[in-house]
């Protein structure tokens, strides 16, 4: 966890409140009027998490859609993610423009994961997935493979655009040297 | 976490508010139904015993980071958790969702 830690990346936690910003919204609960109880959900899109289980498990995903009660399949809370599964490789100066540009590639997955199976981070990411992943995308394969095109390339964009480093898509990222 | 000297009489007193919140309030005990909890954001005071392993401590404490969910570091094992809750059987952890008429949310977060 220790790339995902660093203070000094960009994170959606901060210590001054405002309400109403990404990542922080505050809701008060039924019957808690009086107390100023404030509920933080904090599962919701755009959110980076980490993936826990299955074939994608240590991988970095954004949340791009949640179910907090569940549907009539899966009756337990869970969310649609969006993730990487070939993380960019490390560019060097020494490195060709055509070399580059393969290193710099970046594969992605669409899941169905289920909350005990993701580890949130403080992070999150904002690149905008909704319309390319959404539910139906997972019953056929071909619109599976559209859609993780999509994201690949949304991925991509965001790698080679981002500054600071983004610390979803970098996974050597430890330590930050611009 | 510092672990706070605690007296004898706020460790009774904290004893006390939790025996109060088992019988009015509600809550959940255990790992599973602690996440899940903080995860919905029902939670308001998660309570930890101090033999918790490190990694589900952290774990536990970075959830309610997210979750702006005040940590409560118990001053006794998982044993003497269980013994404070009322019940026979060891409590690592556990959530209040509902204080009833504890005033425990509102006397422990300053704590953590």
């Amino acid at each position: 966890m220790q790339g995902l830690l660093r203070s000094h990346l960009r994170s959606s936690q901060k210590p001054v409140q405002g309400g109403g910003e990404r990542g922080i919204e505050v809701e008060e609960r039924e019957g808690e009027k009086g107390r100023g109880a404030k509920m933080v959900k904090f599962l919701k899109p755009n959110k980076a998490v980490i993936v826990l289980q299955g074939r994608f498990a240590g991988r970095k995903a954004v949340i791009v859609k949640n179910f907090d009660d569940g549907t009539r399949d899966r009756a337990y809370g869970h969310c649609l993610v969006a993730g990487i599964y070939k993380y960019p490789k490390k560019v060097i100066r020494k490195d060709s423009a055509k070399k580059t540009a393969k290193k710099s590639r970046v594969k992605a997955f669409v899941k169905l994961v289920n909350y005990n199976h993701i580890m949130p981070t403080r992070y999150t990411l904002d690149v905008d997935l909704k319309d390319v992943v959404t539910p139906d995308v997972l019953q056929s394969k071909d619109k599976k493979v559209t859609a993780c095109k999509e994201t690949k390339a949304r991925f991509e964009e965001r790698f080679k655009t981002g500054m600071p480093l983004d610390p979803m898509l970098f996974n050597w990222a430890t330590s930050i040297t611009t | 976490m510092a672990p706070t000297k605690k007296t004898k009489k706020t460790h009774e007193s904290i004893n006390n508010r939790l025996a109060l919140v088992m019988k009015s309030g509600k809550y959940t005990l255990g790992y599973k139904t602690v996440l899940r909890t903080l995860r919905n954001s029902k939670a308001k005071l998660v309570i930890i015993s101090n033999n918790c392993p490190p990694l589900r401590k952290s774990e536990i404490e970075y959830y309610a980071m997210l979750a702006k969910v005040g940590v409560h570091h118990f001053n006794g094992n998982n044993v003497d958790l269980g013994t404070a809750c009322g019940k026979y059987f060891r409590v690592c952890c556990l959530s209040i969702i509902d204080p009833g008429d504890s005033d425990i949310i509102k006397s422990l977060p300053g704590d953590q």
